[in-house]
C-alpha cells in the first residue's frame, strides 16, 4: 500500500530512528513501511496518524473503490 | 534534490559492494579453513551438505557478532543505516548471533559425528540438543522485544518453511514408499529442515525489503 509516511516524517524533521523510537518499533519497520514493503497493523497506523495529528487515510493511500451494487 | 538522490544511490551501491566483497571473503576463508581441517573426500554428500549449511549459519552468526563488537565497521558490512542502529538492536542482534553460531557449530559437528570419528555420536547429537535449547531460550528471552514487523517476519518464515519442507517431505516420502526414490537419510532430513528454515528467513526478509541496501 502506498503511503506518505516519509513526507510526514520529514515534514516534522524527524529521522527514521526518531520516529521509530516515538512509535516503539524498530527503524527497519519504519524503513519497510516507507518503502511500501510492509503494511503496518491498524494500531500502529492509528498511532502514526495520532503522532502527525492527521487521519490514517491522509498517510495511507488505498486505491480500492467499492463496486456498484448490480441490483441497483 | 537529484544530486542528493544520486549521491545516496552511489553510497548504497558502495555499501552493497563492501557487503558483497566482505561476505564473499569471509565465506571463502571460512570454506578454505573448513576444508583444510577436514578432508571432504572422507565425507558423503549428506555430510557435506549438512556441514555446508552449518558453516553458513556459523559464519552469519560470527559476522553479526563481529558487527556488534565493532559497530562502526559493522555498520559498513551489515545492512543497517548507521552504527547507532546496531546499538539500538544490540539485544536482538546478540541473541541472533549466538543462536546462529551455536546452531552452525552443532550442524558442523553433527556432520562429522560417527562411531570412531573425531566427533562421537553422542557429542554430535548432544550438540544439536544444546543448540536447540540455547535458541529456544534466546527466543523466549527476546520475544517481548519483537516489534510487529518482526512477528510478521517470523510468522511468514515459519509458514513458508512449513509449507516448503512439508511439500518436499510429502513428495519424497511418497516416492520412496512406492519405490520410485530412495528414502531420505537422517542427515538429509536435518539438512532439509536447517536449510529450509534458512531459505525461508531469507525469502521473508527479502519480501519485507530488509535485503535492500540502506
Amino acid at each position: 500500500m502506498e503511503n506518505r509516511l516519509k513526507a510526514y516524517r520529514e515534514g516534522v524533521g524527524w529521522s527514521q530512528g526518531e520516529l521509530a523510537r516515538r512509535l516503539g518499533v524498530s527503524r527497519q519497520t519504519i524503513n519497510a513501511v516507507e518503502t511500501n514493503k510492509y503494511d503496518p497493523s491498524l494500531p500502529l497506523a492509528l498511532r502514526m496518524a495520532k503522532l502527525f495529528a492527521c487521519q490514517v487515510p491522509d498517510i495511507f493511500i488505498d486505491h480500492w473503490e467499492a463496486e456498484e451494487n448490480s441490483n441497483d | 534534490m537529484t544530486n542528493v538522490s544520486t549521491e545516496n544511490n552511489a553510497q548504497k551501491t558502495r555499501k552493497l559492494a563492501v557487503q558483497l566483497i566482505s561476505g564473499g571473503l569471509v565465506g571463502g576463508i571460512g570454506s578454505y579453513a573448513a576444508m583444510s581441517l577436514i578432508d571432504p573426500k572422507t565425507m558423503n554428500v549428506d555430510q557435506i551438505i549438512v556441514g555446508g549449511i552449518g558453516l553458513i549459519y556459523l559464519l552469519m552468526g560470527l559476522f553479526v557478532g563481529f558487527g556488534l563488537l565493532a559497530p562502526k565497521l559493522g555498520s559498513k558490512i551489515l545492512n543497517v543505516e548507521d552504527e547507532e542502529e546496531i546499538r539500538e538492536q544490540r539485544r536482538m542482534l546478540t541473541g541472533s548471533s549466538i543462536a546462529m553460531a551455536t546452531i552452525g557449530a552443532a550442524l558442523a559437528a553433527l556432520a562429522l559425528a560417527a562411531p570412531g570419528a573425531e566427533v562421537s555420536p553422542l557429542a554430535g547429537f548432544g550438540g544439536i540438543v544444546a543448540a536447540l535449547v540455547v535458541s529456544v531460550a534466546i527466543t523466549a528471552r527476546d520475544w517481548k522485544y519483537y516489534d510487529e514487523m518482526m512477528w510478521q517476519l517470523s510468522r511468514d518464515a515459519g509458514n513458508l518453511a512449513f509449507c516448503g519442507i512439508g511439500t518436499i517431505l510429502m513428495l519424497w516420502g511418497s516416492a520412496a514408499a512406492v519405490g520410485l526414490a530412495a528414502a531420505p537419510t537422517p542427515l538429509a532430513l536435518v539438512a532439509l529442515v536447517a536449510g529450509g528454515m534458512l531459505l525461508a528467513i531469507f525469502v521473508s526478509a527479502t519480501r519485507a525489503g530488509l535485503m535492500m541496501p540502506r
